[in-house]
């Protein structure tokens, strides 16, 4: 980059621009982005106020209505029908969708916290490096799904809280391995090399510099890995390893009770089919907007 | 990276899928004309009959060994089988058997005298981790007690002694006269096994997990079990199938098909689809909702089974507080039993008022009754001193479905929610089937409830209630003395009249003391293709494959 550009740069966008700023305003124009982030709204939305917006309560059974030993679809009082023990599917939808961000922002939270640490210190503390960095070798060479249900397994079965650690830990080799490589982009710069000089200590380097300028790689993939928790928690919770109450609305276990009735009441598996692919989608066209937004290489175009 | 992972995971995992496809279509018009495959609701948890009390299981030993005695098919009529005759005397104490002759085990052993005689020892004799409830189900709940009894053992043997007479003639001593014994020696459980391959496979050696599970150390229950029956053992693949091959000298009329084989596919709707695919010939407990659809498809048939189950909520009194009978009245009339009979079962069940089915004799119409009555069942709870909510353990069981609960989880939640209506608060536990649940239940290692259930095996009533009541079991805890009393009266009398009303009097002493709460008795249903000939369904389940053709 010449000086000359950066020149026409720096006066095209005066007053000079965060980086957040920044990213925003380029991800403003692009459409998918936007529809992503309205999607995600939306079911944010929903799981905050699904008490006032579900019509009925969730674990609420109505037997009377079952016909024919199975579900009637849907109908005027119940819009998407009623499942298996004559309980609202809607209401249902609703209420799943707090367990499915719950789940998906507490599995990302750990797995970003853990890896963010531990690539962190990888790509700093070289010595450690050889070490950690095997360690998420290892855990990368076992397929994602499998290691999920065998820590499950580990954390004595099923349950909300096993499923938020595994697939937390799984993402960890992920955003440790990102981070690693951004802080080593990083760690040669000119500015670091100057705090180094003036005798800043080497925690501080990391933490007040050089992590602001590596953080937004994995940003991108913290909101991409929204999306994949949801699945595998659903996945997790369709082979009976979720939330043990099997009245617990959570889309994966709902799922589950509906194969038996493929044949009588498909309706009973697309709904929450269709909700996850819905919610999984809109934390990808985010995720999706946020990395073109953030691209330095993309930078100052759009 | 990981994306492309994914991807190869997903790519590995539809070829494998087309493989299996394509390899089970081909092997679909291979075993055409002379295979029978019968897909069944869970796999064997053991092929010894001796030590298993499931469906699954008992199927198998149905092929495979015979009893001294049988039923007629579709009946529970007691008919000869590797007895011609039998006569008792001693005021019914000591049962003389003739015995067929030129009957040869499967590993060439002849079936004679002795070995009935080492059978009947081998039961007696079992080491102490066979004797629990949990394993020799059948030997324990007929025959009370064994030679050195274990911990935890506390009824006295009815069997005494075992006599070679002849070659051809057996006696059996008893040390008290028994009315159920006969009709109770063609439960496959008490099936003649080959001594020789007892012995060569170590049937006898194994230990006992800390929560009532047997675990064989010899080969015998998984690999070679032995009987005289039309169709011998082949193979167990575990997840896969199991294959049995007919007897080519079997003694009596030769099984029709070659090859049987048995699939264990425990989701209800898959087994469905196998049938409509045509990767299985038939199979057990269609569910409810199914039977039109089947009935639709003019390739497929349903065969009823006449009802002969019952499904019921066991109640531990063991633990606390249900040694409380104001808290088993509470439970009683807490779980919503009407509706669940009336919603799950597509109109092919009865509510259940007593521990039995009502067309068996000592049936008894007076029973203290416990409609559903939420108020009343908080009302219970609180006289019995206790805060409501009332914490409970709850468990149900995976990866089965039987007659009287196609979908156990489906009746585990509406039990549930009408438990909380009630002054409850339900914890939810799970187990599976194989080879955990069952065991769990019968050495009292679940919850305070447990839902699970019971069909027939032979037509006596001291199969339904004598086997749950008569001897003391941790499936229930301490219960009444007075009920053990009464069942072994009624074992006891030889007349038929006054047996049925020892076991009304039975009945309705049960139901006023609340073991458990029965709920349901269903009429089952099976699924075959249409080309499927001589099935004759038996309301005990005892269906030999043999006449089968198709």
């Amino acid at each position: 980059m010449s000086v000359a550009e950066i020149t026409e740069i720096a006066l095209e966008q005066a007053p000079p621009t965060g980086l957040w700023r920044d990213a925003f305003r380029r991800m403003r124009r692009n459409p998918g982005a936007i529809f992503g982030l309205f999607v995600i709204g939306f079911f944010a939305f929903v799981a905050i106020f699904a008490p006032l917006i579900a019509p009925f309560d969730p674990r609420h059974q109505d037997l009377s209505l079952i016909v024919d030993g199975c579900c009637p679809g849907p109908s005027r009082d119940h819009l998407l029908g009623v499942d298996d023990l004559g309980r609202d599917e809607l209401s249902r939808l609703i209420y799943g969708a707090r367990y499915s961000l719950l789940i998906g922002v507490v599995a990302v939270t750990v797995g970003l916290t853990l890896g963010m640490f531990l690539g962190a210190t990888a790509g700093y503390f070289r010595r450690l490096d050889g070490l950690i960095m095997r360690l998420m070798d290892i855990m990368l060479a076992i397929p994602g799904f499998l290691m999920a249900i065998g820590i499950v397994a580990l954390f004595g079965g099923g349950g909300l809280l096993q499923v938020m650690l595994a697939i937390g830990i799984v993402n960890v080799p992920i955003f440790a391995r990102l981070m690693r490589g951004s802080i080593l982009g990083q760690r040669e710069t000119d500015y670091v090399l100057a705090a180094r000089a003036i005798g800043v200590p080497g925690r501080q380097i990391l933490g007040s510099h050089i992590m602001p300028n590596a953080i937004s790689p994995v940003i991108v993939a913290g909101t991409l890995a929204l999306a994949t928790s949801i699945i595998d928690a659903a996945g997790l919770g369709f082979l009976g390893l979720g939330p043990q109450d099997p009245a617990t609305p959570e889309w994966g276990t709902m799922l589950t009770g509906t194969v038996r009735y493929l044949q009588t009441q498909p309706l009973l598996a697309i709904f929450p089919g269709l909700a996850i692919v819905i919610v999984v989608m809109g934390f990808n066209l985010l995720g999706d907007g946020l990395r073109e937004a953030l691209d330095p290489k993309l930078r100052g175009r759009a | 990276m990981r994306k492309i992972l994914k991807a190869g995971v997903a790519l590995g995992a539809l070829s494998l899928l087309v493989a299996a496809v394509a390899s089970g279509s081909a092997e679909g018009q291979a075993q055409a004309k002379d295979t029978l495959v019968f897909a069944t609701e869970g796999e064997p948890t053991f092929l010894d009959p001796a030590i298993v009390s499931d469906g699954p299981s008992l199927r198998v030993a149905d092929q495979i060994t015979e009893g001294l005695v049988t039923v007629k098919p579709g009946t529970t009529k007691i008919v000869p089988d590797l007895a011609t005759s039998w006569t008792g005397s001693n005021g019914g104490k000591r049962w003389t058997f003739k015995l067929r002759g030129g009957v040869k085990f499967h590993d060439g052993t002849p079936f004679n005298a002795q070995a009935v005689c080492a059978n009947f020892n081998r039961w007696y004799n079992f080491p102490a981790a066979f004797q629990p409830d949990s394993v020799a189900y059948y030997y324990y709940t007929v025959f009370g007690g064994y030679r050195k009894p274990a911990q935890g053992i506390t009824s006295d043997p009815l069997f005494s002694s075992c006599q070679v007479v002849n070659a051809s003639t057996a006696r059996i001593n008893l040390r008290k006269p028994s009315a159920s014994f006969i009709a109770a020696l063609s439960l496959p459980s008490l099936s003649m096994q080959s001594p020789t391959a007892l012995k060569k496979y170590k049937a006898n050696a194994g230990t006992l997990s800390a929560d009532g599970v047997l675990r064989p150390s010899g080969t015998y229950a998984t690999e070679h079990p032995t009987g005289t029956g039309p169709y011998k053992f082949k193979s167990w693949k575990i997840g896969d199938k199991l294959v049995l091959e007919r007897n080519d000298s079997y003694w009596g009329k030769k099984a029709k098909l070659k090859q049987v084989i048995l699939r264990a596919i425990p989701d209800n709707a898959a087994r469905l689809q196998a049938l409509q695919s045509g990767e299985i010939d038939g199979y057990n407990l269609v569910e409810p909702q199914d039977i039109s659809t089947i009935k639709r498809n003019s390739s497929l048939k349903i065969i009823d089974r006449p009802a002969f189950n019952v499904g019921y909520v066991t109640i531990n009194s063991a633990k606390a507080p249900m040694n409380k009978l104001l808290v088993r009245q509470a439970v009683a009339h807490g779980l919503d039993r009407e509706a669940v009979v009336k919603s799950f079962y597509g109109g092919r069940a009865q509510v259940a008022t007593q521990f039995m089915p009502p067309q068996l004799f000592g049936w008894a119409k007076d029973v203290k009754k416990y409609p559903y009555n939420p108020a009343r069942s908080r009302q219970l709870l609180q006289q019995a001193g206790l805060t409501l909510p009332v914490e409970i353990e709850f468990w149900y069981p995976t990866d089965i479905s039987r007659g009287y609960m196609p979908d156990p989880q489906r009746n585990f939640q509406a039990f549930a929610a009408s438990l909380e209506n009630s002054g409850f608060k339900v914890v939810a536990k799970s187990a599976p089937w194989r080879p955990d649940y069952v065991a769990r239940v019968q050495a009292g290692n679940a919850g305070h409830l447990n839902l699970i259930g019971w069909t027939g095996d032979f037509g006596d009533p001291d199969n339904f209630i004598g086997t749950f009541f008569r001897t003391p079991q941790n499936t229930w805890g301490p219960i009444n003395p007075k009920i053990h009393a009464i069942l072994n009266a009624a074992l006891r009398e030889t007349d038929l009249e006054k047996r049925t009303l020892t076991y009304q009097q039975a009945n309705r002493l049960i139901m006023a003391n609340l073991p458990g709460v029965p709920y349901v008795h269903t009429k089952p249903a099976l699924a075959f293709k249409k080309s499927v000939r001589g099935y004759v369904a038996s309301p005990i389940e005892l269906e030999p494959f043999a006449p089968v053709s198709k």
